[in-house]
């Protein structure tokens, strides 16, 4: 693409309304485009946003002029739009260090678990004897 | 039992082991799942924390007057419980996410 090229395209997308964006050659089809510019003059890769597709479209006869051969509007893919709300993860794999981690603290506690009283029962016991009441079936 | 040696009211103990019953049975239903809530995970670790902060805060709070292994105890169980905080909250975060909604 030469300058004069370039100053032209950027004429035409300062008349275009709603072509906030404007790529040339270095667009999907370069080559293409190169020769499309040699041949015709008028070579318009545009990138619109889409609420402003039509308003472009309307627009590039009267820029153009019936004069000026158009060959083509390659719309660039616009860039992805933004999710409207930002999704957030509900359920995740566990790691492997995670699913070992959640176990040695159901371990320890499961320890700790073993070495405090937990039945009233149990403490009852334990008042007459004062073993261990839960690991000693002979005490109860 | 562990009350008079430790110096600690039986009944927190008590409720305490009553406690690490379901504590125990939920940590190791998660241990064991291919995949989990994260809630429930973070849940875990957050209980994990507050266990230590409780934990420390016990000591200081002078609700109990355990003697020193008593104290030794309590420290020892807010460490660890910490340490495991920690290393889940490292653990979910090398995890991946499944689901979205």
């Amino acid at each position: 693409m030469t300058h004069a090229d370039a100053s032209l395209f950027r004429f035409l997308a300062a008349m275009i309304p709603g072509c906030s964006i404007w790529h040339l050659v270095a667009g999907a089809f370069p080559e293409h485009a190169r020769t499309v510019v040699r041949d015709t003059g008028v070579f318009v890769f545009v990138q619109v946003q889409t609420n402003r597709e039509q308003a472009f479209r309307d627009a590039l006869p009267e820029v153009a002029g019936p004069s000026a051969p158009v060959a083509a509007a390659a719309l660039i893919p616009a860039p992805p739009e933004p999710t409207p709300k930002q999704r957030r993860t509900v359920m995740i794999h566990p790691s492997t260090f995670l699913s070992r981690a959640l176990l040695a603290d159901a371990i320890f506690s499961g320890v700790r678990r073993s070495r405090l009283p937990s039945a009233p029962a149990c403490s009852r016991l334990s008042s007459i004897c004062p073993r261990r009441c839960y690991a000693r079936p002979a005490c109860s | 039992m562990l009350a008079p040696v430790l110096n600690l009211p039986e009944a927190l103990l008590r409720e305490t082991g009553l406690f690490l019953i379901a504590y125990t049975a939920l940590v190791g239903w998660l241990a064991t799942r291919s995949s989990v809530m994260k809630a429930l995970v973070l849940f875990v670790i957050v209980g994990n924390a507050a266990w230590t902060l409780g934990s420390i805060a016990l000591l200081f709070s002078g609700a109990v007057s355990p003697n020193l292994l008593g104290q030794v105890f309590i420290v020892a169980q807010a460490i660890a419980t910490g340490v495991f905080a920690e290393l889940q909250y490292i653990g979910l975060r090398k995890s991946g996410g499944v689901v979205t909604a």
